[in-house]
């Protein structure tokens, strides 16, 4: 076979593959609202409808020369048209196996279908037609002869003509919708995102023509400052006794002359400033309209890719089906709000979160038929899929489902048995906050804290895409009655923003849209907490890595005592990156490495400097959890988020008479969101007590006026204070010291020669 | 009367015969010929299919990516698509430094593209498959696996195909080390 035979065939599988994938969605999407029932009229145009669809995915495939799906196809057909003469009896069998005819066609379209198979079904869709009566001969072939007048499949292929053509034989059927088609085209996807990806370069011309206007301004400016010192120093000349000297003859030739040439020299630079100034608002107009320009473009170009949500429902009915069969579950699935148009991009990205989402639903939301009717629910469940516009750029996608809901006891249970938070944590955080736990995607917990809350695997990778996206998802949920997810998207992706950072020598862009803060810190900012470096920020405590170290990037760092510090947070987790320097925030054109499937540590993506460099854009969540992969301690986070979400800051009492010491362990407590009051010894402390209400006392022994033991002891003969909370913080690390504080009713005993924030931490969190 | 060829007919109809059937036979030998663009690596040589082949020119400025395999030298600005540069000489463990004055291949097909750094251009010459070796017994390791042959003069044939492949399947790094 010749090469451009083979390039021809492969084109025309293309197209075919193209071509049979519409025909199965309009046969698929007929069959399912044929079995939930219709009006008489239309369900005859929708047998007529799909009937025709079978026709032509037949004729095209015969084009192909694919003789199994041929088969199948005609096998359709005559049940169909078996159908149409209502000789046949509609059974939820006869669906079933319609159905599993188009998923083997789906197959047989990729891959041939083995022989066991293919003739097992043939027999089955033969035996499905003469299933009742033997069919009308007469009215079988008036029904074929209604097809002769559709295009021969070869011409078909060879013209590539859509194969809604077959609708002008049957103009009435769907008349509106071939009105419509006149004033629209199709364009092949592949081609848009050309145009798309061309119209995206034009950012670049924008960022040089707006930076060819400043270079143009920089240019007059120091033209300008040049003519005025040139005219001042012309002018001293001219103010100065001494210029024009009397004496010499040649001497007062030569100044005439170097006079009138600085004269010379002033017009030229005037006259270059004035054109500089000229180009320069030339410039800055031109800037202006390119800019416009580029920026309506480039909306416009968002529009045209512009696809409805209907596009991403048109898949579930069919897959809500499956999943509920297999499950053996009942299923009705309602959508709305199909006709929201949304970039075709963010339609990819949240495909499979709603995929997910929808298998979630019916696995672990919906009950079995005997459950729901137990629990006085009607035996099918409901899904509902729903989508409106809000606030103008963004649009609520919930999946809500009538199910048994999150147990959020359960997922409580999960989050300690996972060491995420203590038992007093848990029963201080909201509900709501528990029912975020199960977008948690901190990499080890988020597969047990889900499995275990009945929501399976990979709710963090849910989070994660919409995340990127720059959306939202939020979950509502009532045990017993149901769940609703709801996914909050951008209409459009706006355009990229990264900030251009400088790590050693190598430059990197981070998005914008996950950097909440960038500061300028001293090195000393940085302190050690829980043998890791953190940074403290407005009274919280961010843990902190710099890049170079993240990325192993050795080479020179500044000299300079201070260095920047980004907030990055991705998904559920913040932490602190350090650079060495931070160059600016702008748009960025990204460049994806589209035809290389090498995949990049930390890499998404790179983006094209004017100049032609190219520069990497890192991957916030996977700088973040590699971060917390190297620390071996990714509590920390969850920590962080629970102790944000207390409902009432703790008040503690520390009672040390080391400055020093009364410092440090203030400073770790009101960087874990403590209210800490101090007092320099036992005798202040007990003093405090008997006025102030305090939820932990920690305590020094050994201090003046009154000591921590004593202090121990005459705190529990209070009743009121009989269950506070007392931590003995002590250098006395001895076992008879710390039998001693025991018996003295302390609660917990640290010994300060192995005393670590962590401990403390601990013991602090554990009594509260 | 029906026509007839005379002798003198068949004897020119035999030589045309005879012509086309040389012109086939011709033919066919072209195409047992491949057209391979030969590089230097190091001390040895090396080709790849040119079929394979987009194009070729010196690398100028690129990017060199943290924490990346060493078979990735980095990525380059190629007409403002961003390329990744394999190092084959870190791909086949050939122990011999690039030279500043390098190049660059794209080699690429279909959906797939990437850029190799080679250390020169030597030439292009069509060679016949039938001279391919494909005795490897002095060939170890990674390169076994995207061999087409060897030639005479000991340099390596390269099968662009399963170079492709092979990069497009390690879609993790790690599995690719």
């Amino acid at each position: 076979m010749s090469h451009d035979e083979e390039e021809f065939l492969k084109k025309l599988m293309a197209t075919f593959k193209e071509e049979a994938d519409e025909h199965l969605q309009v046969i698929s999407t007929g069959l399912l609202s044929l079995e939930n029932g219709l009006a008489p009229p239309d369900e005859k145009k929708l047998i007529d409808t799909i009937f025709r669809e079978a026709h032509s995915l037949k004729g095209a495939a015969r084009s192909v020369n694919l003789k199994a799906v041929q088969s199948i196809c005609q096998r359709i057909e005559g049940i169909f048209s078996e159908w149409k003469l209502e000789n046949l009896k509609l059974t939820k069998e006869l669906f079933d196996l319609l159905h599993s005819a188009l998923e083997a066609v789906k197959q047989g379209i990729t891959a041939p279908i083995e022989y066991d198979k293919l003739s097992q079904l043939l027999d089955a869709l033969t035996g499905a037609a003469e299933q009742k009566k033997t069919a009308n001969p007469e009215a079988l072939l008036l029904a074929e002869q209604a097809h002769d007048k559709t295009p021969s499949p070869l011409e078909k292929s060879q013209t590539h003509s859509e194969p809604q053509q077959t609708s002008c034989v049957h103009p009435a059927v769907n008349d509106s919708f071939s009105k419509n088609r006149d004033k629209s085209v199709r364009i092949s996807i592949a081609k848009l995102n050309t145009l798309f990806q061309q119209v995206e370069e034009m950012l670049v011309i924008k960022l040089l023509a707006e930076q060819q206007a400043m270079d143009l301004k920089n240019l007059f400016n120091e033209l300008e400052s040049l003519k005025k010192d040139f005219q001042k120093f012309i002018k001293e000349s001219q103010q100065d006794k001494y210029f024009f000297l009397e004496g010499n003859e040649k001497v007062f030739e030569w100044q005439k002359k170097l006079f009138l040439a600085f004269e010379k020299q002033e017009l030229a630079l005037k006259q270059a400033g004035e054109k500089a100034l000229r180009s320069m608002k030339q410039g800055e107009q031109n800037a202006h309209l390119i800019d416009s320009m580029v920026d309506t473009s480039l909306e416009e170009m968002k529009k045209i890719l512009m696809q409805p949500m209907s596009t991403l429902f048109d898949t579930v009915p069919l897959m809500v089906r499956d999943l509920a069969s297999t499950l053996g579950k009942e299923v009705e699935v309602k959508f709305s709000g199909g006709a929201i148009e949304l970039d075709r991009r963010v339609l990819e990205q949240i495909k499979d979160p709603l995929i997910h989402l929808i298998r979630n639903a019916i696995d672990h939301g919906i009950e079995s038929p005997q459950e729901r009717k137990a629990l006085q629910k009607p035996s099918s469940g409901t899904l509902k899929i729903y989508a409106i516009e809000s606030d103008g750029n963004r649009v609520k996608l919930s999946i809500s489902d009538d199910g048994k809901g999150v147990d959020v006891e359960k997922v409580k249970l999960a989050a300690i048995a996972k060491g995420l938070f203590s038992h007093a944590e848990i029963d201080e955080m909201s509900e709501e906050s528990i029912k975020r736990l199960i977008f948690h995607s901190n990499i080890s917990t988020a597969e047990k804290t889900t499995e275990l809350s009945g929501r399976g695997l990979g709710m963090g990778i849910v989070s994660e895409k919409i995340d990127n996206l720059g959306g939202q998802l939020e979950i509502e949920t009532e045990k017993g009655v149901g769940t609703t997810f709801t996914l909050i998207l951008p209409l459009t992706l706006s355009t990229f923003r990264g900030v251009h950072i400088l790590v050693s020598d190598k430059h990197f862009i981070l998005p914008t849209q996950n950097i909440k803060r960038v500061l300028r810190l001293k090195n000393k900012d940085v302190q050690m907490a829980e043998n890791r470096e953190t940074i403290l920020l407005d009274e919280h405590l961010y843990s902190y890595i710099h890049l170079s170290q993240l990325l192993s990037i050795e080479g020179k760092r500044n000299d300079h005592d201070f260095f920047f510090a980004l907030i990055v947070k991705a998904g559920e987790q913040t932490m602190a990156l350090g650079a060495d320097y931070v160059f600016s925030e702008s748009e960025i054109l990204v460049k994806g490495f589209e035809k290389q499937s090498i995949k990049l540590k930390n890499i998404m993506a790179a983006t094209v400097m004017e100049r032609g460099d190219v520069i990497p854009i890192l991957n916030p969540s996977e700088l973040i959890n590699n971060a917390i992969q190297s620390n071996h301690s990714p509590t920390i986070f969850a920590k962080e988020a629970a102790i944000r979400q207390l409902a009432r800051k703790k008040d503690i009492l520390l009672a040390e008479d080391s400055v020093t010491t009364r410092l440090l362990i203030k400073n770790i407590l009101t960087s874990e969101k403590y209210d800490v009051r101090t007092a320099v010894d036992g005798k202040e402390a007990f003093d405090i007590l008997q006025t102030e209400k305090f939820d932990l006392l920690i305590t020094d022994v050994e201090m003046p006026r009154m000591d921590g033991f004593t202090l121990t002891a005459k705190v529990r003969e209070i009743e009121s204070l009989k269950n506070l909370p007392i931590i003995i913080c002590s250098a006395l690390g001895s076992e008879k010291d710390k039998k001693r504080g025991v018996e003295l009713g302390a609660n917990a005993y640290i010994d300060k020669n192995s005393f670590t924030q962590h401990s403390l931490l601990e013991a602090v969190q554990k009594l509260m | 009367m029906a026509l007839q060829p005379t002798p003198q007919d068949l004897l020119i109809l035999n030589q045309r015969a005879k012509e086309l059937a040389k012109v086939n036979f011709k033919e066919n030998e072209a195409t047992n010929l491949i057209e391979v663009l030969f590089f230097n690596l190091g001390k040895e040589k090396y080709g790849i299919e040119t079929i394979y082949i987009k194009e070729v020119f010196p690398l100028k400025n690129y990017t060199s990516l943290p924490l990346s395999p060493s078979f990735i030298y980095g990525v380059t600005n190629v007409r403002r698509k961003i390329l990744m540069i394999i190092d084959l000489k870190a791909l086949f463990e050939i122990d011999a430094p690039t030279p500043k004055e390098n190049q660059l291949i794209i080699l690429g097909q279909e959906e797939m593209e990437y850029a190799l750094i080679i250390d020169n251009f030597s030439n292009i010459e069509k060679v016949s498959t039938e001279k391919l070796q494909t005795s490897l017994s002095t060939l170890t390791g990674i390169r076994l696996e995207y061999l087409k042959g060897l030639l005479l003069d000991g340099s390596v044939i390269l099968d662009g195909k399963k170079l492709l492949k092979a990069l497009f399947l390690s879609t993790n790094v790690e599995d690719f080390k």
